[in-house]
C-alpha cells in the first residue's frame, strides 16, 4: 500500500512543475509591460520620454533582460539583442530579421530604420513586406541561455515562497493571497460540509424508496438547485434581500460585503464581526453542490442496496435501519471520499463568483479585482494556489480512500 | 416533463436561429404610399451576407401605408440611449413611441432584443465549444480504449510528424503560415511501416486527463481570456472546447474499453476485419448515444460557464450583449431587478431543460 500511496504522492509533483510553467508562461504574456510600469513609478522621469538606454538600465535591474526559457527557437537570423528590447522595438527587429540575411545585417538595418521618421519607417517596413522572406529566417536555431534566465529565477524565487510583489499596493503577492484564502477556505470549508451534512441522509432516504414521491419531488427540487447558475441565486439573493426597496422585511442583509482593513481588526474579529456577510455565499455555493452529492449517494447506496448481502441481513431479521445505516452505508461512503475530488474544482470557481457577487475579500475577489488592476503578480499566484489545494485535496481524497476501504488493501 | 424539456430546448434553438429575423429595425414586409412594396428584413440580411450590394433604404416606416414591423423592431447595438436608462418592462418612450416589453439596462438599450441575440451568442458559443472538445476528446478516448497501452505506431514516423508539427508552429510564431510543415506533418501519420513498436499511449492519455481534471477550469480560462485581452466569441468557444475535451476522452475511453471485450467485437477482430472497420462498424454506432447524452450535458454546463464568464465582464467584449452581461447590471442598481430576473431565467430554463434531456436520454440507455 505505501508503494501505492507513494506513487501517488509523487504524481502530484509533475503536475505542480506543470503548473508552474503554465503561470509562468500565462505572467509572461500578460498585456502591459512590467518595465514601463517601473518606469512610469518613478516621479522624475514623468515628464520625460524614455529612451532606450533608461529602458534596458531599468530591464537589467529588475532581471527582465534575459530570455524568458533556459532555451530559445528562434529563426537563425534573429539577433540575441531582441530580448532586452521594449515590445514594440522587439516586433520591428523581428520583423526586419524575417527578411534579412544574416544578423548582423538585421542589426544593422534596424539601427538605420530607427533613425528615419515615423511615415518613412512605415514606407519602408511596408516595402520589405511585400519582398520574399530570406531562406536563412525560416532555418529555427536553438539557443541556449541555461540558469541565464528568467523562468530559472523565477522557479528560484518561487521556490523561496517569493512570487514578486503586487502591483496595487507594492505588498508581497503570497502575503495578499494567503490573506484572501482564509475567507475563501471559510467559505468553501463550511459549505462543501454543509453539503455533507444533508445531502448523506437525503441520499440513502431517497436511495430507500426510488421512484416514491419523496424521492420524485426531491429529485425535481434538487434538479432545479443543480441548474440554478451559481451568480444568478446569488445575485437575486443579493438583489431583493439587501434593500428594502421590495418589501418590509427583505432588508435582512443590509450592506453586503467585508471589506479588508477595517480599522486594523485581525481574521477572527472580522469573521466575528461580519459572519453574517457569509451566510448568502454559503447558502448559494451548499445547495448547489448539495444536489450534486444527493445524486450520487442515491446512486451508490441503491447499487449496494440490489447486492445480495442486504437479502441475507433482512433474512437475518435485522431491523432495516441498521442494515441501511451500519452495513449498506459502510460500503456506500467510500465513493464519497473520493467525490471530494470532483467537487472541489467546481466548489472553488463556484466561491470565486460569489465573492465577487457578495464582496467577500477572498481569493476570488482578489483576483477578479486584479485582472481589472493588471495586477498580473497576483492572478497567477492565485491561480497557482488554487490549483495546488485542488491537487493536494484530490490526492488527499485517493489517499483517505485507499487507507480506508478494507477491500482495496490485499490489491495494493 | 421530457417533452416540455424537448419544447424549451428547440424553442431557443429557433429563436437563436431566427435572432435575426426577430429583432431588427427593419420590418418584415411593407408597402409604400406609392403602392410598391418590399421586405425589407430580407434585402438587409442578404446585405450582410454580401448577397446584395446596397442597404435596404432608411424610410420612416410609419410614412408606409402597410408594414408589417419585426416583432422587436430595434437594432442591436446601435440603440444607446441615455434618456432611456433603466425603464421598467412595458415602458413605452414617449418622444420615440418604443416600446420596451422587458425593459431596458443602464445604457437605455432594450434587454428583450439583448435576450435574442444573447440565446444566439451561447448557444453558437456551446455548440461550437463543445463539438470541438467532443472532436478532440472522442479521438484522444477512443484510441485510447480501443488500442490500449499497445498502440503500436513506427516511431521515426512520429517523429518525424513531430519534428514537422513543431516547425510548423515555429513558423506560424515567426511570421509565416507554414501550410507545408503542417500537411507533411499528417502525411507522416500514414507512412506505412515495417517495424512498429507499442508506446503506452492509454496511461499517458490518463495522466493527461488527471492533470486537467485538478485545475479548476473556471480559474484557468478567466486568467487565460485575461492576458488575452480582446477575446473574439470564437477565441471564448476554442478555449473552453481546449480545456474540457477530458470529460469526454474519459467517457469515451471507458464506453469503447467495454465494448472492445463484447463478443461480437472480438469475433469481428478474429474474422479478420481492420481496426478501423471495427471501430467503424462495431463500436462507433454503440458509442454516439452515449457521447451524444455527454455532449448534451456539456451545452449546458458550457452555457453557464460563457454566462460566468460575462457576468464578471472577462469573457467576451463589454459592449456585446449577452446573458451574463445584462445580469451583471443588476448588481450597478439594485432597483432593477428585471435585468436579474430575465436573463438569469433564460440561462436557467436553458441549462435545465438540456440537463432533463441529458437524464432521460442517459436512462433509456
Amino acid at each position: 500500500m505505501w508503494r501505492l500511496l507513494l506513487r501517488r504522492v509523487l504524481w502530484v509533483i509533475p503536475t505542480l512543475l506543470l503548473l508552474l510553467v503554465l503561470t509562468f508562461g500565462l505572467t509572461r504574456m500578460a498585456p502591459g509591460d512590467p518595465v514601463l510600469f517601473e518606469l512610469a513609478k518613478n516621479e522624475e522621469l514623468q515628464n520625460q520620454e524614455i529612451t532606450l538606454d533608461m529602458y534596458e538600465r531599468t530591464a537589467r535591474s529588475l532581471g527582465l533582460d534575459k530570455a524568458y526559457f533556459y532555451f530559445s527557437v528562434w529563426p537563425l537570423t534573429y539577433p540575441s539583442e531582441c530580448i532586452q528590447l521594449p515590445a514594440a522595438d522587439r516586433t520591428m527587429l523581428t520583423k526586419i530579421a524575417q527578411y534579412s540575411a544574416s544578423r548582423a545585417e538585421a542589426w544593422t538595418e534596424w539601427q538605420r530604420m530607427r533613425e528615419l521618421s515615423d511615415a518613412e519607417r512605415k514606407d519602408a517596413m511596408e516595402n520589405m513586406a511585400k519582398s520574399r522572406r530570406t531562406w536563412q529566417s525560416l532555418i529555427p536555431s536553438i539557443r541556449w541561455w541555461g540558469s541565464n534566465s528568467q523562468f530559472h529565477d523565477w522557479i528560484r524565487r518561487a521556490l523561496k515562497s517569493d512570487f514578486g510583489q503586487s502591483r496595487s499596493d507594492g505588498r508581497p503577492a503570497t502575503k495578499r493571497v494567503w490573506e484572501a484564502m482564509r475567507w475563501t477556505l471559510v467559505v468553501n470549508g463550511i459549505s462543501i460540509f454543509l453539503a455533507y451534512l444533508f445531502a448523506i441522509p437525503l441520499g440513502v432516504y431517497r436511495a430507500k424508496a426510488p421512484n416514491s414521491a419523496f424521492d420524485r419531488i426531491a429529485g425535481f427540487i434538487l434538479n432545479v438547485l443543480y441548474a440554478l447558475p451559481v451568480f444568478w441565486m446569488g445575485t437575486l439573493l443579493v438583489v431583493f434581500f439587501s434593500t428594502g426597496e421590495y418589501g418590509q422585511w427583505t432588508n435582512i442583509f443590509p450592506a453586503v460585503g467585508i471589506w479588508e482593513g477595517e480599522a486594523g481588526l485581525g481574521f477572527g474579529q472580522m469573521l466575528r464581526y461580519n459572519g453574517n456577510q457569509l451566510i448568502i455565499p454559503i447558502l448559494v455555493l451548499s445547495s448547489s453542490t448539495m444536489a450534486y452529492i444527493t445524486q450520487q449517494v442515491r446512486s451508490s447506496v441503491s447499487e449496494e442496496l440490489r447486492k445480495q448481502y442486504v437479502w441475507q441481513l433482512e433474512a437475518k431479521g435485522l431491523k432495516s435501519r441498521t442494515i441501511l445505516w451500519k452495513h449498506v452505508m459502510r460500503n456506500a461512503s467510500f465513493p464519497l471520499i473520493t467525490m471530494l475530488g470532483g467537487v472541489l474544482p467546481a466548489a472553488i470557481g463556484g466561491s470565486l463568483v460569489m465573492e465577487v457577487i457578495c464582496n467577500i475579500p477572498g481569493m476570488g475577489r482578489l483576483m477578479y479585482d486584479s485582472i481589472f488592476g493588471q495586477d498580473w503578480n497576483v492572478v497567477m499566484l492565485s491561480v497557482f494556489v488554487s490549483a495546488v489545494l485542488t491537487v493536494i485535496g484530490i490526492a488527499l481524497a485517493d489517499i483517505t480512500y485507499a487507507i480506508v476501504d478494507p477491500r482495496t488493501r490485499p490489491a495494493l | 416533463m421530457k417533452k416540455i424539456a424537448a419544447i424549451v430546448v428547440s424553442i431557443f434553438a429557433l429563436v437563436g436561429l431566427t435572432s435575426n429575423l426577430l429583432v431588427s429595425k427593419y420590418p418584415w414586409y411593407c408597402q409604400k404610399a406609392d403602392g410598391t412594396s418590399s421586405f425589407p428584413i430580407l434585402q438587409d440580411q442578404c446585405h450582410r451576407l454580401g448577397l446584395r450590394s446596397t442597404p435596404p433604404e432608411e424610410l420612416d416606416w410609419s410614412t408606409c401605408s402597410r408594414v408589417l414591423p419585426a416583432p422587436i423592431p430595434i437594432a442591436v447595438g446601435e440603440n444607446i440611449d441615455l434618456s432611456a436608462r433603466f425603464l421598467p418592462p412595458g415602458t413605452v418612450e414617449k418622444e420615440t413611441g418604443k416600446k420596451h416589453l422587458l425593459g431596458t439596462d443602464r445604457l437605455g438599450r432594450d434587454v428583450a432584443a439583448a435576450l435574442i441575440t444573447g440565446c444566439r451568442t451561447s448557444l453558437l458559443i456551446a455548440l461550437l465549444a463543445m463539438s470541438l472538445a467532443l472532436l478532440i476528446g472522442g479521438l484522444i478516448g477512443g484510441t485510447a480504449g480501443f488500442f490500449g497501452n499497445a498502440l503500436r505506431v513506427s516511431i521515426p514516423a512520429t517523429l518525424f510528424s513531430i519534428a514537422m508539427m513543431s516547425y510548423g508552429i515555429f513558423l506560424l510564431m515567426h511570421g509565416s503560415v507554414g501550410w507545408v510543415p503542417f500537411s507533411l506533418a499528417i502525411l507522416g501519420l500514414f507512412i506505412p511501416a515495417q517495424k512498429k513498436s507499442k508506446i503506452p499511449w492509454e496511461s499517458m492519455v490518463m495522466r493527461t486527463i488527471e492533470i486537467f481534471d485538478s485545475v479548476p477550469l473556471l480559474l484557468l480560462l478567466l486568467a487565460i481570456s485575461a492576458v488575452v485581452m480582446q477575446p473574439s466569441y470564437a477565441g471564448i468557444a476554442l478555449l473552453i472546447g481546449l480545456l474540457s475535451w477530458p470529460r469526454y476522452a474519459r467517457y469515451m475511453r471507458a464506453e469503447v474499453l467495454r465494448l472492445r471485450k463484447i463478443e461480437y467485437v472480438e469475433a469481428a477482430k478474429i474474422s479478420g476485419e481492420k481496426d478501423h472497420q471495427v471501430f467503424i462498424h462495431y463500436i462507433l454506432p454503440q458509442v454516439v448515444p452515449v457521447m451524444l447524452v455527454l455532449f448534451t450535458y456539456g451545452l449546458g454546463s458550457t452555457i453557464l460557464l460563457e454566462s460566468t464568464l460575462s457576468f464578471l465582464g472577462i469573457g467576451l467584449p463589454i459592449d456585446r450583449m449577452t446573458w451574463g452581461t445584462l445580469l451583471a447590471q443588476s448588481r450597478l442598481n439594485f432597483n432593477a431587478w428585471w435585468l436579474a430576473v430575465f436573463p438569469g431565467m433564460c440561462i436557467f430554463f436553458l441549462v435545465l431543460s438540456l440537463n432533463h434531456l441529458a437524464e432521460s436520454r442517459q436512462q433509456r440507455l
